[in-house]
């Protein structure tokens, strides 16, 4: 029996669990009429990334990032650079665009998001975080990381969507391009993490958040995680529906337990009642699949 | 496991294949405790930088991330002193958030320090390209000094340098001193985290440098060859800051066995020519078991056998450079069997490396026809006997193995 089974088995294992290496045949940069197209043959993945983006790799870690390719385009004197970052799931690739993008760039219509600056044109495409950037000057290296840009987007063919939780936060006052996603250790507490943030201003500024767990019991063993960790110095107080917390690191925290999730408000002004604005946030939450 | 615990495994097997890390000295000497933050009981443990002038605590705040300015403010509180940023961090937005922190501190109570890249470099060989020219790391150094909200930094370090020639490109070393000398920085360095001894040599050599970045971890395996580069350049008034003390943060490429930083930390600073390091702090956790070392930097029995148990696995961890894989006749997937060969001997997970292994699709003798390997480990591994040994298990039956 047991010289039936193994073949078998080793088949199966063949056919299902072949290592998933082939990125660098699945992502081959486009080719561009009138440019030279150089890519570097082997990918970057999370052990040697390192070497190419020096510290700035830890963040990109923590973002389940798999790996990198690199891709440049030459024509006469203009060299546009392709890095070509993919990550674990669409949520961790919009996490660290997030991460390095500023409400003020100037944003264009590519992909999920995108912006072109001067030097640098980003973009979020499903699971790939798109860098291109250029050292020329001028209109026509701008156009140029334009024209790559669409093309490299045309290629990647990613399902382009916001991450579901973002929709749930109340529009009004929210600050534009302020939603980040913080994959780990959100205020600085380990037990906090996979939080959706987003930032307001009515008056005063303060953040909102929301964590959605996988489950009631989960989302409860994460909140009292969180409250186990707070300085000892921290004020708290229990409402019928809320937790009203005087962090000495990060301010005011007004925290709500609903279902699957936790979510709540951050501000460096105390006292500040909010309760209408959770209200809201908490309803748009339990409305989402 | 098969009633193995691997811990014990590790330490009775291989305990004596590696000594270096028993023989640590209990305390470097040469600190001076000058700093006394309130609200910390202990005094810290200070070194010079070099000859900067500069003192600082031993342990420092190597700022990854931007998203939490409380964690740089409670650093502050909490007494550390150096802070590590860099231009490209985000984009520019982790100097913007220091920049915010530190607006409202006295400008003598921090020391700053910033990196900023040559123009052009090659990523692979490190090769700082002709057209890289000063005004451009200059300009960036001044967008720097914007986000942070500073008329000069501390430190200013050229990113990245992994080459002699990098260190000596006559771009940077004018871009340096013309920075020091209009006051945009206090003083300049380089960082390396490729090619350190090298890199550090050319900084003494160079006679600009006067404080050196480097990746220093106990995982390296060159590490007593950039020991002694260290102390060349500790001799020739050269600061050393450390970074990367956590060697990656785990002990295997699946990243699933991490590894003890505190103790990783303590083993880099134990070297008195290492003045402090720049650890990452990610929560108020880390925050607070990397502010313990600038008090005790002793290291136990436990954080001992956990340093030992990396050098251990680092003799079977397969870097995965694929140098080897090119001479391979066969084009075997000579990294993967690696991994295999670790699994088997260093994780004691037979089952995990048979099922690599069979995923690979490899002949039942893969070295058999060759009469000599000409596949070469930049490590040293025998490469064929590591094949030879561990691709018997996929003539095992798995449930022998469970």
């Amino acid at each position: 029996m047991v010289k039936l089974l193994v073949p078998l088995l080793v088949a199966v294992m063949m056919v299902f669990v072949r290592p998933q290496s082939a990125s660098a045949q699945e992502l081959v940069f486009p080719r561009l009429e009138g440019w030279k197209l150089s890519q570097e043959e082997t990918a970057y993945n999370p052990n040697n990334l390192f070497d190419v983006i020096d510290g700035a790799a830890d963040l990109y870690l923590e973002y389940d990032f798999v790996d990198l390719h690199i891709g440049r385009y030459s024509r006469d004197t203009l060299e546009i650079k392709v890095e070509l970052y993919k990550h674990g799931s669409a949520v961790d690739a919009f996490g660290i665009f997030s991460q390095e993008r500023f409400a003020d760039y100037h944003f264009i219509d590519l992909g999920v998001q995108g912006y072109l600056e001067k030097g640098a044109l980003n973009f979020l495409s499903g699971v790939f975080y798109v860098k291109i950037s250029t050292i020329q000057e001028g209109a026509a290296a701008q156009q140029a990381m334009l024209l790559v840009a669409k093309a490299v987007h045309k290629r990647l063919q990613q399902s382009e969507e916001w991450p579901a939780v973002l929709a749930a936060f109340p529009a009004e006052k929210k600050k534009p391009y302020s939603e980040q996603y913080v994959a780990k250790n959100f205020l600085g507490y380990s037990p906090l993490n996979r939080a959706f943030v987003g930032s307001y201003d009515d008056g005063s500024s303060f953040r909102a958040f929301a964590i959605r767990s996988e489950g009631p019991e989960e989302a409860k063993h994460i909140l009292k995680s969180f409250i186990e960790a707070l300085p000892k110095s921290a004020i708290k107080r229990v409402k019928s529906w809320k937790q009203e917390i005087e962090d000495p690191n990060n301010g005011s925290i007004q925290i709500v337990l609903k279902g699957n999730y936790i979510f709540g408000v951050v501000s460096t002004e105390a006292g500040r009642n909010r309760d209408t604005f959770l209200i809201e946030f908490g309803k748009k939450l339990s409305s989402l699949k | 496991m098969n009633g193995y615990d691997r811990r014990q495994f590790l330490k009775s097997t291989l305990l004596g294949t590696s000594g270096a890390l028993l023989s640590l000295p209990a305390l470097a000497h040469g600190e001076s405790p000058s700093i006394d933050p309130t609200k910390n009981e202990k005094k810290f443990i200070t070194r010079k930088l070099g000859k900067t002038g500069i003192e600082v605590p031993i342990v420092s705040f190597g700022v990854m991330r931007a998203d939490n300015p409380a964690l740089v403010k409670a650093a502050l509180d909490a007494g550390i002193v150096m802070f590590d940023t860099a231009h490209g961090y985000q984009r520019g937005k982790n100097e913007e958030m220091l920049g915010e922190v530190l607006k409202d501190r006295p400008r003598d109570s921090f020391v700053l320090a910033t990196k900023v890249p040559p123009e052009e470099m090659d990523n692979r060989t490190g090769e700082v390209k002709a057209g890289s020219t000063a005004r451009a790391f200059l300009d960036k150094l001044d967008i720097s000094l914007k986000r942070l909200k500073l008329d000069y930094v501390d430190i200013l370090y050229v990113h990245g340098i992994s080459s002699k020639d990098g260190a000596l490109f006559p771009a940077l070393l004018d871009a340096v001193q013309s920075a020091k000398k209009s006051g945009k920085t206090r003083h300049v360095g380089l960082s390396t985290h490729k090619n350190e001894p090298e890199v550090i040599q050319a900084a003494i050599e160079s006679g600009v440098y006067e404080v050196v970045l480097s990746a220093i971890n106990f995982k390296q395996d060159y590490y007593p060859r950039l020991k002694e580069t260290i102390a060349n350049a500790a001799r020739a008034g050269i600061g050393i800051v450390a970074m990367k003390t956590m060697a990656g943060g785990f002990h295997d490429k699946e990243r699933k066995q991490p590894i003890n930083c505190k103790a990783a930390l303590k083993f880099v600073l134990q070297d008195e020519n290492v003045t402090t390091a720049i650890p990452g702090n990610t929560n108020f956790d880390h925050l607070n078991i990397n502010m313990s070392v600038n008090t005790d930097l002793k290291l136990t029995d436990d954080e001992k056998g956990d340093l030992l148990l990396g050098q251990t696995q680092g003799s079977l961890y397969c870097q995965g450079c694929e140098h080897c894989v090119p001479n391979c006749p066969k084009g075997l997937p000579i990294p993967e069997i690696m991994r295999a060969y670790m699994y088997t001997y260093g994780y004691r997970e037979p089952e995990m490396a048979h099922s690599l292994l069979s995923s690979l699709d490899l002949p039942e003798h893969p070295c058999s026809d060759c009469s000599q390997c000409g596949a070469n480990c930049v490590n040293g591994f025998d490469i064929s006997d590591r094949i030879k040994d561990v691709s018997r298990l996929t003539r095992v039956p798995v449930e022998f193995l469970s």
